[in-house]
């Protein structure tokens, strides 16, 4: 049942793609409906059955490794599997208004959309970093031309810069790949880590930085997030909000896995993991800083991307020290409340700018009155954002911080307070702007205001309903997500 | 009864403050006639569990002297100041009443926080009497009385802070008990001490009442000389056993500068023209005396209780015919035959005349002294503050005939000026104290109203005016007391974006790192750098 | 996690969330509705508290708890100390939510206003109901959140200058508070509060850490508590409505950070442990310098709404003083002004706010002679200056009594100081107006005015006016009845010990 439900996972959204560019109408509407209706079903099957047998793989076609391809599926990446569906099932709803099934738009948009959610579900659960290059780069090459879809100037140079970077991180990625099949002869993340500690030392490093070195640019992390505000500003809604909140993570995720699962806990790479920790702290106060200074809402909200990415790293340098297991659950609720709050932003925003016709923050004044659930999506999730109770924001952060102090990592107490205060800035601008009232006398704000169907507005503010319940729901979550990898650094 | 005495002042201030001044005026001489009844009548208490901590109420052997005075003199000025008040009646009504109510909860409070609450109110009620007026002047005075008022308020508070930190709300009556081995307590006698001496009109604090007298109307100055000042000589007596916490009480320093108030006083009365000036000024000079009474009764129990009755015939005595007095300024511009008469009285009195209450008085206060063991030229120069007292009072005279003007004589007017003359009397026959001079004693105090008779007629007929610095002085003072108004801090404002400066300089990196080859050379350091790091690492 | 009777404190928390929620879902227009509406919600919250209050005195205990984290619950119960707050906030809302229907009744936005306004008192409820200082933090933070677009209601640029600086203080506050929450949580774990010394066993070896752990405390609540020099954000959120004011000064936000420093006392170290490490000395002497910085800062302002703030900055700091002085009387002192200095205050700010509405009057000198023109609203601006002075009988006086009576008695002498220099202060920045209001001549510009308050407004404006100057007088006047804000705060003393 779970073997069938993982299949599912991957193939349902791919067969659904294969139908939406079939002729007739019928066609694409079963392929969107039977690509993305069934993955809550197949999830709560593989979510039991975790829960039930803990993490587990599955041999597809019945070779075992290393000749055959594996699957993995562990809490981690059942949580991950479970805000594609979320997320990405209510992104989708919202494109649904914007491109309907039978015009041209959607013609072009949904088997793209199809795709990339197919890609994402078999790159959580593989365990081969061949395929995993794959899924890396079949993202990649979707989430492209959906960046691109609207034919703006401005969309499509920012799809340009970010192919061309996001190649040249795949070669990265690949190089390393490559490396380390020759080093070692394996290529599957779970069995890795004692080929590594055998193969030469010289190899071993090469592989690690080319292969880190294509998720960061992959996950923008500071300072390499130079093509994500632009890319994700300039993609229509819905598709910025699954960028932000699932597509970057997947690389994120990656270094997870080839960090936390794969390396062998050494010195050096606890001193390899505090670099990408630097990283996440620049990250974290440049991207703050740098959306402070943003004059459009979309580009405020995609440097807080960047900024947020931050947090996950930051918990790297913890893995070896008592704090992990809180520094894990803070990490992966950041993971999950960031995702459910930056895709409602996003939302949020798509429709603001629908309604006004402009992102510009000077141009958001009296949003209470032109766009009231908008901004109440935007604020809840801002709320989630900045890690203020009741969110689950704020309960990320706090096992966060929480873990810094257990650990004694000082500095990281500092740049997750000092982060925090920025976002809070960041996202009370935007609050105060959509507040503001300049000419008290105007008589009818919401005049000039277009109307928005509710299924859009209904679908930002339940996402951000979702970040705010995030708040509550934390214990039980927490206990399925458990101590994070295996047995792998010592932890007194 | 001792309810209806408490509330019914504070019902027709309600009633004032709900517009009905107009029909009810006519009660304002009546709010206070219960005093009479509880100075006269037996004993009684009450007890208030639901006010402030619990409050008890009631007349005893100290305060009926002062009831008495309450009752009587601010019943006739309340009368008075039905016909004499014309302007802004309601203010003046709801203020009068607000401060009966408040002095008699003073007076007739048997626990600490009550005596403090009535005090307190009724002292800032009084300001609304001192500005009825709304001039300049008026509001001159009442700043600085105010000021006063509220220094000794808070001196009041500190000490009686100390003391609650010990006793709670103690009953007042019982405070000497409760000290029994008083340590510790110094600083809360001082500041009790200080703290009543502003109401007092004690030497250096007595600045307001020059000033509030006579911008005041004539029965608001009536009852803050005769009646309100005596509070704080209640408050003395209540707070301020024999013993004074320990500290054997500076008796001689006290006597000192009682006289010296005395003498000083009725000096520069003599400087001004203004006839409730001169009367103001007459009141600071014989609180004086009473300061010395109260330093003689400070020597110990034994004193205390022979000066207690003796203190309370000055109360009655200084209070009356101060009020009659004053009210006295308001009716008497063109002095008739009986006009003259009815000033003389209570003029006479204060003087000390023999036979007059104020003989009386004198007598029986330097009998008490020397036998308080207070020194022999403490005594002789006690009595001879009639001297001055007389001068000043000629001069008042002086000032009262040389006013133009027409007023009706109003009946409170005769009434206090007889009861000033009688009440005195029945009440040292009540103590048992009531005797008639002797040949001695009668000269003892005629001498002194011959020769300053003599003195203010010669003074006189050359038309010698001492020059008028009193004011003058009180304002620098008042300057002197103006709170230096302080620069308020200002801490820095919280603001990244105020930085634009720096917030373009990270803009234009921003587009500096979006560049390719800066992209590229990125990628490469930081290649190096996690290189670097593993290899170092191994 | 039980959902019956014993969740009370939750549903008392969900009436006004409810209330808030409907408001913002009626939208603009339907302004009867939503009026019934915020009534209803507030009358019902307060009409909740009262049967609380009763079964409390029959030996309920109420208790509600969810776990968040592994380990770390929201906790909501009621002590007495919760009864205090909770009883004085919900009557507070109500007749501020009068006054508030009354003086927006031209204005935009009520709708948003009064959904804030609801939020921000469910927030304070949750501070009041509080049971760990984890649940303890997500309300303080959330009262944070409601109370901003309060302050920045109308939307002027100077107003939303007062919004970043409210925020900036804050928001530093808060995280302040989270990071001393966090070291305390990894020092002892997340206790309840329980009386005196959940933390005594683990103090040994541990001094400097509870002390660094305190002084962030501190520092968090402080900000709230408006202690010097965390201050500055509170006379500058004075250009929010008057209601709003009220609100922040009388019940939610400052109080919320006072009561924090209550609860941080006395529940949290315990005051035996807190005077140990000398930290409540370090209190006490902040406090006693606040009180002395506000009233002389108070002395200088010619805007009447911000000689109110800082006049809140001096007073407020009464209770911290209070409870870091200890004993019995200064506690009672501490914890009795915490509603008397709310009762009296809120009467200051509807009276402001009634001078502003009816004749636009905002600076101190344009007050001459209003005594004449609104002699109600004047007379209940008089009772509540009086009060804050301390003069007798009113509630001042009350806490004064037993701040310095207690101040002695724990041998600290020098509070007396303080408070006599405060007294003298207080009355030198309020007397004047008082004498501007009664004494002097109405000027020729006020007086061509015209008194804008219709017919009905003046009754909503003026009816919670006198509500609260009459509670305000009878909370020092009649201080020894049963019932009394006195009574409570002595019973609670007693029972639990200082």
């Amino acid at each position: 049942m779970t073997n069938e439900a993982l299949i599912g996972l991957i193939f349902l959204p791919l067969l659904g793609a294969c139908a939406t560019v079939l002729p007739g109408r019928f066609a694409t509407y079963l392929g969107i409906l039977s690509g993305l209706a069934p993955l809550p079903l197949l999830l709560v099957a593989v979510t039991l059955s975790v829960a039930q047998n803990g993490p587990g793989f599955l041999e597809l076609g019945g070779w075992a490794a290393p000749l055959g391809i594996r699957l993995f599926v562990d809490p981690l990446a059942v949580l991950m599997l479970w805000m594609v569906a979320i997320i990405g099932g209510l992104a989708a709803i919202h494109a649904w208004c914007d491109f309907p099934p039978a015009s041209p738009s959607g013609q072009r948009f949904w088997p793209l959309w199809l795709l990339l959610t197919s890609a994402m579900n078999a790159l959580f659960l593989s365990a081969d970093l061949f395929n995993l290059y794959v899924c890396l780069e079949l993202i990649t090459l979707t989430a492209i031309p959906l960046i691109a879809l609207t034919g703006s100037k401005t969309a499509v140079r920012a799809a340009m810069r970010y192919l061309l970077l996001a190649l040249l991180a795949s070669l990265l990625y690949l190089l390393g790949v490559a490396l380390l099949y020759n080093a070692t002869g394996t290529l599957d993340l779970y069995l890795m880590r004692d080929a590594l500690a055998a193969a030469p030392p010289a190899a071993v490093v090469a592989t690690l930085a080319l292969i880190s070195l294509g998720l960061l640019l992959k996950g923008a992390v500071f300072p390499l997030h130079v093509w994500l505000p632009k890319a994700h500003a300039s993609a229509p809604g819905p598709v910025s909000a699954v960028l932000s909140a699932l597509v970057v993570k997947t690389a994120i995720y990656l270094l997870y896995r080839v960090w936390l699962w794969s390396v062998p806990a050494t010195v050096a790479a606890e001193q390899a993991l505090t670099l990408l920790a630097i990283l996440g702290a620049g990250a974290l106060l440049y991207g703050g800083v740098l959306a402070l200074l943003q004059q459009r809402l979309k580009l405020v909200i995609a440097y807080s991307t960047v900024a947020q990415l931050g947090y996950l790293l930051l918990i790297l340098p913890m893995a070896s020290s008592g704090a992990w297991p809180v520094a894990w659950q803070g990490g992966t609720y950041q993971l999950l409340s960031h995702g459910l709050a930056k895709a409602a932003m996003f939302l949020a925003a798509a429709n603001i700018l629908h309604a006004l016709g402009s992102d510009r923050l000077s141009d958001l004044q009296r949003l209470d009155q032109r766009q009231p659930l908008s901004l109440f999506a935007l604020a809840v999730a801002g709320v989630s954002i900045m890690g203020l109770p009741p969110s689950g924001g704020f309960l990320a952060k706090w096992l966060l911080l929480d873990a810094a102090f257990r650990s004694g990592q000082w500095w990281l107490l500092a740049v997750l307070v000092a982060g925090s205060l920025l976002a809070a800035a960041y996202v009370f601008r935007i609050l105060a702007a959509s507040l503001r009232r300049d000419d008290p006398t105007e008589a009818d704000p919401v005049a000039d205001t277009k109307a928005i169907p509710n299924v859009q507005t209904a679908c930002a503010v339940l996402l951000a309903l979702l970040a705010l319940a995030a708040g509550f729901a934390a214990a039980p979550m927490i206990e399925f997500i458990g101590p994070g990898a295996p047995g792998a650094w010592s932890r007194p | 009864m001792i309810l209806l005495a408490l509330s019914l002042p504070l019902l027709l201030a309600l009633a004032c403050l709900l517009g009905q001044q107009h029909r009810l005026r006519w009660l304002l001489p009546a709010a206070s006639l219960p005093m009479i009844g509880l100075a006269v009548l037996p004993e009684s208490r009450l007890e208030l569990d639901w006010l402030l901590f619990g409050l008890e109420v009631g007349g005893d052997a100290v305060s009926r002297p002062f009831l008495l005075l309450l009752g009587i003199a601010w019943s006739l000025a309340g009368w008075h100041a039905l016909d004499y008040i014309r302007e802004r009646q309601r203010s003046f009504c709801l203020f009068w009443l607000l401060t009966l109510s408040g002095i008699s909860l003073a007076f007739l409070a048997q626990d600490a926080a009550g005596f403090y609450c009535g005090y307190a109110v009724m002292g800032l009620a009084a300001y609304g009497l001192i500005l009825h007026d709304r001039s300049a002047a008026a509001r001159r005075a009442g700043r600085v009385y105010l000021m006063l008022a509220l220094l000794g308020e808070v001196l009041i508070l500190a000490g009686l802070f100390q003391l609650g930190a010990r006793f709670g709300n103690f009953p007042l009556a019982e405070l000497g008990t409760l000290l029994g081995e008083p340590v510790g307590f110094q600083l809360a006698g001082w500041c009790l001490l200080a703290g009543f001496a502003v109401k007092m009109g004690t030497l250096p604090l007595h600045i307001w009442l020059p000033l509030a007298h006579p911008v005041a109307p004539a029965p608001a100055s009536a009852i803050l000389s005769g009646v309100i000042v005596k509070a704080g000589l209640l408050g003395w007596l209540r707070f301020l056993p024999p013993d004074m916490y320990g500290v054997s009480p500076p008796v001689l320093a006290m006597v000192m500068l009682g006289l010296t108030a005395a003498f000083y006083a009725a000096l520069m009365g003599l400087t001004r023209s203004e006839p409730k000036a001169i009367l103001a000024w007459s009141t600071v000079s014989q609180l004086g005396l009473m300061l010395v009474l109260f330093a003689a009764a400070s020597v110990g129990d034994v004193e205390r209780a022979l000066l207690l009755p003796i203190i309370g015939i000055w109360v009655l005595h200084h209070g009356l015919n101060k009020a009659a007095l004053f009210i006295a300024t308001a009716c008497a511009p063109t002095l008739t035959r009986w006009r003259l008469l009815l000033l003389a009285v209570p003029a006479l009195s204060i003087a000390g005349l023999p036979l007059s209450t104020g003989g009386l008085a004198k007598t029986l206060a330097k009998e008490g002294l020397t036998m308080a063991a207070l020194p022999g030229w403490a005594v002789t120069v006690f009595g001879l503050s009639s001297l001055t007292t007389a001068w000043l009072l000629w001069h008042l005279f002086d000032r009262l005939r040389q006013r133009p003007g027409d007023a009706r004589v109003h009946p409170a007017w005769l009434l206090l000026t007889l009861f000033a003359m009688v009440v005195p009397w029945l009440w040292a026959t009540h103590v048992g104290l009531a005797s008639w001079p002797t040949l001695p004693q009668s000269w003892d105090g005629i001498w002194p109203l011959l020769f300053a008779s003599a003195i203010a007629l010669s003074w006189q007929r050359r038309g010698w005016q001492l020059p008028d610095w009193a004011g003058m002085q009180a304002i620098r003072r008042e300057r002197f007391v103006k709170l230096e108004s302080a620069r308020p801090l200002s801490l820095p404002q919280i603001s990244i974006l105020r930085q634009y400066e720096a917030g373009r300089a990270l803009l234009r990196l921003e587009r500096q790192l979006s560049l390719v080859p800066v992209v590229g050379l990125g990628l490469l350091a930081l290649l190096l750098g996690l290189g670097l790091i593993l290899i170092i690492g191994m | 996690m039980s959902f019956g009777w014993q969740a009370l404190p939750l549903y008392i928390i969900l009436v006004s969330v409810v209330t808030g929620i409907l408001v913002f879902m009626l939208g603009e227009q339907r302004q009867h509705t939503r009026t019934v509406l915020n009534l209803a919600g507030a009358i019902l919250k307060l009409a909740l508290i009262l049967i609380m209050l009763l079964a409390i005195q029959a030996g309920t205990t109420f208790e509600f708890r969810l776990p968040l984290l592994p380990g770390l619950d929201l906790l909501l119960h009621a002590d007495r100390l919760t009864m205090l707050f909770a009883t004085l906030s919900a009557l507070l809302w109500l007749v501020t939510t009068v006054y508030a229907i009354g003086y927006l009744e031209q204005s935009p936005n009520r709708a948003r206003f009064f959904g804030f306004f609801s939020l921000c008192v469910a927030a304070t409820m949750g501070v009041a109901s509080a049971g760990n200082l984890f649940t303890f933090f997500i309300f303080y933070e959330l009262l944070t959140l409601a109370t901003w677009p309060l302050v920045v209601h109308r939307g002027t640029p100077e107003a939303f200058a007062a919004g970043r600086i409210y925020l900036a203080y804050t928001l530093a506050g808060g995280i302040l508070l989270l990071v001393g929450l966090i070291w305390l949580h990894a020092l002892a774990g997340a206790g309840d509060f329980i009386l005196d010394g959940s933390l005594a066993p683990i103090a040994s070896g541990n001094e400097n850490a509870l002390r660094a752990i305190f002084v962030l405390l501190m520092l968090g609540f402080g900000v709230k508590a408006a202690l010097l020099p965390l201050h500055s954000w509170l006379p500058r959120a004075m250009v929010a409505p008057a209601p709003v004011s009220a609100l922040l000064h009388a019940v939610a936000v400052v109080k919320a950070g006072a009561f924090g420093l209550v609860r941080l006392i006395q529940d949290v170290f315990g005051f035996q442990l807190a005077a140990s490490l000398g930290l409540t000395d370090l209190l006490a002497w902040v406090a006693g310098v606040t009180i002395i910085y506000g009233s002389v800062l108070a002395l200088k302002q010619s805007d009447l709404k911000r000689r109110l703030a800082y006049s809140t900055v001096s007073q407020v700091s009464y209770i911290a003083l209070g409870v870091a002085t200890g004993g019995v009387l200064a506690t009672i002192g501490g914890l009795v002004h915490l509603v008397h200095q709310g009762l009296t205050k809120i009467t200051l700010f509807f009276c402001a706010g009634n001078y502003a509405e009816a004749y636009g009057i905002h600076k101190v000198e344009d007050l001459d002679g209003l005594g004449e023109c609104m002699p109600v609203t004047s007379v209940c601006f008089t009772i509540a200056a009086l009060g804050m002075i301390g003069v007798p009988p009113m509630a001042g006086f009350i806490t004064k009594w037993h701040l310095g009576a207690g101040a002695m008695a724990a041998g600290a002498p020098w509070v007396i100081l303080i408070l006599v220099a405060s007294t003298l202060l207080n009355a030198a920045y309020f007397l004047p107006l008082l004498q501007r209001i009664w004494f002097r001549p109405l000027t020729e510009e006020i007086a061509r005015r015209d008194d804008r308050l219709g017919r009905i407004r003046q009754v909503a404006l003026i009816a919670p006016t006198v509500f609260v100057a009459v509670t305000a007088l009878a909370a020092g006047l009649l201080a020894g009845i049963p019932g009394s804000p006195l009574f409570w705060v002595t019973r609670m003393v007693g029972a639990e010990g200082p």
